[in-house]
């Protein structure tokens, strides 16, 4: 019997057991947890990792099906033996993924919102179709990605006099950085159609109804533009609190670009 | 260290940061605006396609639009005479972005001509009449031409949806599904939270330029909107519909600048260019000062203002960068005609209609009406403005004694910005 249940945890769910825990997709088909429009495992283990909260702490993990280097840029240590570390992280074969000293499986108890089977095998084709994609413009490249990763997954920051710069200038010295809080107020926002997103959310944006990104005021000042997590499901205003949280970009070249997406805090 | 550039210095540093600098008065009123001391310049030929969807490409375009420069200059001139040619295009579809001035020099017969592209996104040739006007106004060239050029309607739909965007912040941007409608429609959202205005004022803006357009033989679409059906288009980013956002538009334009003293040789009816500006900004809406400013455009209007000693008071017509509606609005407030929050009611009271009140605003249409064939926009609104001074364009559309006019060509969402003023009389 678990301790605590269906704890609301960065757009996903968590339970907590004695000695471990196991976070799990919000969305379920029949009870089973399945993932949402733009969560994979590697979302899911990056929660998870954020849940455990203590970095120095050493994780083993399977590592088929994960971006390590999202999930390395975290900060924990991975290590190839299970007995070398402290805790296990086991992946279900379902949208959920259970963390534990020992190894040992957690599942999570049934619940969750139940989705629209049509409308998530729509999503999973874009992505495949979007995984298939090739840029004829505008590029992100693997490099310049995985350059930046510390920014766009930890909100590493520059502080520069009394200002701090996020996205960082590149030209700083180390004593010059600082995290942001993941948590901000959207000060404006917009909700493109499909014929108004960008050419790389060609193929999921029509599904979900069109993209809404917001401009999202840290609590240092300065501002940042984000996805609305799921955001067909969250209608934003100004002055909406939000949280930002690891969430699939796009993909394009066989690869998923991974980033923070924000998630309302209301309701 | 030379007294001149200590000088130079302190006016780009002393106490604050550049960009205050650049925005307000700070031992700068001492220095003459660059290029006043030297020789004046005039335009003494211009034109253009018609922007739409053309079946002529790059070249077919880019000639046209030279030819009719060169037959607007009243007396004999010939492009053998041209000493340099500055072109602005985003070199937008990928079909020719190394040189692509050059390609086309080549077909308008400028071949030995030093030429360039000038690349500053939808301000390419803003900036390319901006370089070509300090080649003269400094004696470097007497006689230089600066155009623009840009090919959209050929691609196939997904394809030109890759290449629009792809002057915003491509990393931290576009990777957040902000595309130019979304981007100002992020500004025009704030803009109503701040400030007394709904999407309402936009709705006036979008039919006005419309009822310009619909006499411009030029313009793209050639038709009237009313209001009800401009208020409920249908929605592209919202706060923005379709009736809020320019077309995609194929075109080229031309002008033909020259120096004071061979200008009479080439025309009765010069149109004098009295001031010239322009400034920058960080390309991501997330990294300025205010997203509901544009501060490349204040800066740039500053400078042309001061270059050409006049208010905005003086000024009969802006052809003002209405790539969306609330480009025209925050446009209006950061060229300096109205005060910061007083755009709405500017376009309420449709102050800038043709022949209406002291101002027209866009009367050819703007890039909402007239189009926005992105490299060729800037130069397209200064043909306009040589049009309309000297008496050229359709009756129907004629601004009324006009004396001055002002152009404002901007770049993105508002990293670059080039502001032009020019008159029948050198001031």
């Amino acid at each position: 019997m678990n301790d605590k249940t269906g704890i609301p945890f960065q757009g996903h769910l968590v339970d907590e057991f004695n000695n471990g825990f196991v976070i799990y997709s919000k969305h379920s088909d029949n009870n089973t947890p399945v993932f949402g429009p733009d969560v994979d495992f590697t979302c899911l283990v990056a929660s998870g990792l954020q849940y455990l909260k203590n970095k120095n702490l050493s994780v083993f993990i399977d590592t088929q099906e994960l971006d390590m280097e999202v999930l390395s840029s975290i900060g924990f240590n991975f290590v190839s033996e299970s007995e070398q570390a402290d805790y296990i992280i086991n992946k279900s074969r379902d949208a959920w993924v259970s963390f534990s000293p020992s190894g040992e499986l957690f599942e999570p108890a049934p619940r969750g919102l139940q989705t629209n089977p049509t409308f998530m095998e729509e999503i999973q084709r874009a992505w495949e179709n979007e995984l298939r994609s090739v840029s004829q413009g505008a590029y992100v490249s693997r490099e310049q990605y995985i350059r930046s990763l510390d920014q766009r997954i930890n909100l590493m920051a520059q502080r520069e006099d009394h200002a701090t710069i996020w996205p960082m200038n590149f030209h700083y010295d180390q004593e010059q950085i600082i995290p942001l809080e993941p948590t901000g107020k959207i000060i404006s926002w917009t909700k493109t159609t499909a014929a108004g997103s960008p050419s790389e959310f060609a193929f999921r944006s029509p599904i979900l109804g069109g993209l809404t990104t917001a401009l999202v005021e840290f609590e240092k000042g300065t501002i940042g533009t984000f996805l609305i997590v799921d955001d067909h499901q969250n209608p934003v205003s100004i002055n909406d609190e939000v949280e930002l949280v690891i969430r699939r970009i796009y993909a394009q070249d066989g690869w998923i670009r991974y980033g923070l997406k924000a998630i309302p805090l209301k309701g | 260290m030379s007294s001149a550039l200590t000088q130079h210095r302190n006016r780009l540093t002393d106490s604050g940061s550049l960009l205050e600098s650049l925005l307000h008065d700070r031992e700068i009123e001492h220095l003459p605006p660059l290029g006043c001391t030297m020789v004046n310049v005039a335009v003494v030929g211009a034109g253009q396609t018609k922007f739409g969807t053309h079946t002529l490409g790059m070249k077919g375009m880019w000639h046209e639009a030279s030819v009719e420069a060169i037959k607007s200059v009243d007396h004999d001139f010939s492009l053998d005479i041209v000493d340099e040619a500055y072109i602005g295009s985003t070199a937008f579809g990928g079909g020719q972005i190394g040189n692509t001035a050059a390609l086309m020099t080549e077909h308008s017969g400028m071949v030995g001509v030093p030429t360039r592209r000038v690349e500053n996104a939808c301000a390419s040739s803003g900036f390319a009449f901006r370089d070509a006007w300090m080649a003269v106004k400094s004696g470097a060239a007497k006689i230089a031409i600066a155009g623009g050029i840009e090919k959209m309607n050929d691609l196939e739909s997904e394809r030109k949806r890759f290449w629009l965007g792809v002057s915003g912040d491509t990393e931290w941007e576009r990777m957040a599904g902000l595309t130019f409608p979304a981007t100002y429609a992020l500004m025009a959202r704030k803009y109503f939270h701040d400030f007394q205005s709904t999407h309402d004022d936009l709705v006036h803006i979008s039919v006005k330029n419309h009822k310009h357009g619909l006499f411009n033989q030029k313009a793209h679409l050639q038709k009237e909107v009313s209001f009800e059906k401009a208020a409920n288009g249908k929605m592209v980013a919202d706060p923005l519909s379709l009736y809020d956002c320019c077309p995609t538009s194929d075109g080229a334009s031309c002008v033909i600048l020259a120096a004071e003293d061979v200008v009479q040789d080439l025309t009765d009816t010069p149109v004098w260019v009295n001031g010239s500006g322009a400034g920058s900004d960080y390309l991501a809406l997330h990294d300025r000062r205010n997203i509901t400013t544009l501060d490349a455009t204040q800066i740039a209007a500053k400078q042309a203002f001061e270059a050409s000693g006049l208010q905005t008071k003086d000024i009969d017509i802006a052809e003002v960068h209405d790539c969306f509606t609330i480009a025209e609005l925050l446009a209006i407030e950061d060229l300096g005609f109205v005060d910061k929050g007083e755009g709405g009611l500017f376009a309420r009271e449709n102050r800038g209609l043709l022949n209406h009140g002291n101002l027209t605003v866009n009367p050819s249409g703007g890039l909402k009406s007239k189009g926005h064939p992105l490299g060729a926009t800037g130069t397209g609104q200064i043909v306009e403005i040589f049009n309309q001074l000297r008496g050229d364009v359709e009756s129907q559309r004629q601004v009324r004694d006009a004396e001055f006019g002002l152009t404002h060509n901007v770049g993105g969402s508002g990293a670059t910005c080039a502001v032009h003023i020019f008159g029948r009389e050198i001031v």
